[in-house]
């Protein structure tokens, strides 16, 4: 196989300090983890799921279907960003990966205590109480993305969260089957509308 | 005039060590990711890869992965400070000079 072209020639030193300066800026964005794919694939997964259980209360389908519906898509999801993680941080060792590999851990170990909640709920309360199950796992997200945007000094994320989280109480405080289209066109959609500006932006 | 360090003022090694400087402290990068990343020859990134080293600005370890080889390299302390101070003297020289200005 070819090795890829030269780009540029080598000793050459750029042409002003601003081509320098833009060098460096060229250098480093290319380094900066593209985390659009996770908005867009978790925003599509929420308005599938939104989807599902709005059309399990219309009775176009069974609340069965709507569960295996969310459970494949969650599976799904999980694997895909657990990969997606693994390439933005390949080739690179060190503190950096150790925490990275917390975070993407930190996320499955907030989900399943989110689910194991919302299981506590129903148990406590009764089927109704399911209902709100979205609505939980809506809010821990937004949180989390609350909490990454500071960690990372990203506003983007930051507000991202607190949309998330808004969602979610609305979610919470809207009736049934409305509720589920709330959290799958609101949620889901903010998180696509956030995927399209990152990606935008890069 | 501000001087900028030859070592770095050069592209190639201009982008080498600012992509290793868009890593964390303490964090390193593979040879293969970085020749990916910056779409360069093996050769040619070794050649400046190895004018770095000489500077004491870049660091490189060969260790094994299980069995297989993997080469990383990093930035020193005084990679990242010339980095640092290379970055700073750029931002001077485009910085508008005093006495040029038009006053309002």
């Amino acid at each position: 196989m070819q090795d890829p072209p030269i780009t540029g020639p080598d000793d050459d030193p750029p042409a002003s300090p601003a081509d320098a300066l833009a060098i460096i800026e060229q250098e480093q964005a290319r380094q900066e983890p593209d985390v659009g794919p996770y908005f867009l694939l978790w925003g599509v997964a929420w308005a599938l799921m939104g989807g599902a259980w709005f059309g399990a209360h219309q009775g176009l389908w069974s609340a069965g279907t709507a569960g295996i519906t969310t459970g494949l898509l969650v599976v799904v999801g999980i694997g895909t960003s657990a990969f997606m993680g693994t390439r933005i941080g390949r080739g690179v060792s060190g503190p950096s990966s150790t925490f990275g590999a917390m975070y993407g851990i930190g996320w499955l170990i907030a989900m399943i205590g989110t689910g194991a909640l919302g299981g506590a709920l129903v148990a406590t309360t009764g089927p109704a109480g399911g209902n709100l199950i979205p609505a939980l796992f809506v809010f821990v997200v937004g949180v989390l993305y609350t909490a990454t945007g500071a960690f990372h000094r990203s506003t983007f994320d930051y507000v991202l969260g607190i949309v998330v989280q808004v969602i979610a109480v609305v979610t919470a405080f809207t009736p049934v089957p409305w509720n589920s289209l709330v959290m799958g066109i609101g949620g889901g959609g903010a998180l696509i509308v956030a995927g399209l500006l990152s990606r935008r932006a890069r | 005039m501000t001087e900028l360090d030859p070592v770095i003022h050069a592209q190639a090694r201009l982008r080498v060590t600012a992509s290793l400087a868009a890593l964390s402290d303490g964090d390193r990068m593979t040879f293969p990711r970085l020749q990916e990343l910056l779409a360069m020859t093996a050769g040619n990134l070794s050649t400046h890869l190895r004018k770095l080293e000489d500077a004491g600005y870049v660091a490189i370890t060969k260790t094994h992965q299980r069995r297989t080889p993997v080469t990383y390299v990093e930035l020193t302390r005084a990679g990242r400070r010339a980095f640092e101070d290379y970055t700073a003297a750029l931002r001077t020289l485009l910085a508008p000079q005093p006495g040029t200005e038009v006053g309002s």
